[in-house]
């Protein structure tokens, strides 16, 4: 089957995104990516009636179970009822750049590798903060350690996940610990994987979302260790 | 004097809960040994505290009294990763919950969008 006939579906999570939601949708569909999937967890606002009316695909959760649950569950929807040939995960915020679509799925269409992880340390144009990259890069080596894999960034939400990595892949964590889950089922899976340069954009409104305070990290870590030794 | 009381009171009063939940079987009998030994060893500590120096100093730790210090930390250690455990599981079991009733309301809409 050619590349340009396979099924991608973009999967957006979104929590009280209704401020942002409608134009990245429609900053997608201009873009000619018409399957996409929000999975509204549990928001206070407006964001699923907008994002429907945006021309998206929209989940409810009951109540707000964290990003990681939210994907979980539009992974585990769009296996069951599409069987995408990609599924490429993306920011409700505006972090995610569109114009770098092609080339996080590119690799993963071709058979080149199941999945494709978006880095933000390959190329200097994300405008990350001079203690945001610390605390970032201490979350990578600890991940690269406790995983036993060597990447450049990996609490970075943007991935293309092929038809076996979306099968094989399953997602325990239901915060943002989850990029960890997806991490250790990589080298569980033994999938291939390849990280791809992607430019997050770093608005003040990105900023308040999202996890940004330091504690929340460290946090993060401590829930990563006693889930592995509870496990 | 008075705390010996208070401490025998509270262990006969816990052995009488622990007896009627054994009868009732709403304990089981692993348990309400477990129950048993270490209300009979809050008791030996307190009324004979030279046994528990003797199980002291077989262990290598000088007093009796800091044999059941550094006992009761690792049982409490114990328990509260028992629990952590327990909230883990719960708290999959929620999202898993979630997760598929939102699934299955979104179908059925879909469903009855399509039909109407």
């Amino acid at each position: 089957m050619p590349i340009k006939e396979k099924k991608v579906y973009i999967l957006i999570p979104a929590y009280n995104e209704a401020k942002k939601i409608s134009s990245v949708i429609t900053d997608l569909m201009e873009a000619g990516y018409k399957n996409i999937l929000v999975v509204n967890d549990g928001s206070k606002d407006e964001t699923a009636t907008i994002a429907k009316q945006a021309g998206a695909e929209v989940l409810n959760h009951v109540i707000n179970r964290g990003q990681g649950a939210a994907l979980q569950t539009g992974m585990k929807y769009l296996r069951e009822t599409y069987s995408p040939d990609a599924v490429v995960t993306f920011d409700a915020d505006g972090q995610h750049q569109t114009q770098d679509i092609q080339a996080m799925v590119d690799p993963v269409l071709n058979g080149e590798c199941d999945i494709t992880l978006g880095s933000r340390f390959l190329d200097k144009k994300s405008n990350v903060s001079p203690l945001r990259k610390i605390i970032l890069k201490a979350g990578i080596q600890f991940t690269n350690h406790i995983s036993n894999i060597k990447l450049t960034d990996t609490h970075n939400g943007f991935r293309a996940l092929s038809k076996k990595a979306l099968e094989e892949i399953e997602i325990f964590h239901r915060g943002m610990e989850h990029a960890s889950d997806i991490i250790d089922e990589i080298t569980k899976h033994r999938l291939r994987y390849k990280e791809v340069p992607v430019h997050i954009a770093y608005t003040d409104y990105s900023k308040q979302k999202g996890t940004n305070r330091n504690m929340d990290f460290i946090k993060m870590g401590i829930k990563i260790i006693l889930n592995k030794i509870s496990n | 004097m008075l705390l010996k009381i208070i401490i025998l009171l509270i262990v006969l009063v816990a052995s009488h809960k622990v007896y009627r939940k054994f009868k009732d079987r709403t304990l089981g009998p692993v348990v309400s040994i477990f129950a048993a030994i270490i209300l009979i060893s809050l008791l030996v500590v307190v009324f004979e505290p030279h046994i528990s120096d003797i199980i002291a100093h077989s262990l290598g730790i000088q007093r009796g009294a800091d044999i059941a210090f550094f006992t009761s930390i690792l049982v409490l250690i114990y328990l509260s990763f028992r629990l952590y455990s327990k909230i883990v599981i719960t708290d999959r079991n929620l999202t898993a919950l979630n997760m598929n009733t939102s699934i299955e309301l979104h179908r059925i809409k879909k469903e009855a969008s399509k039909k109407y």
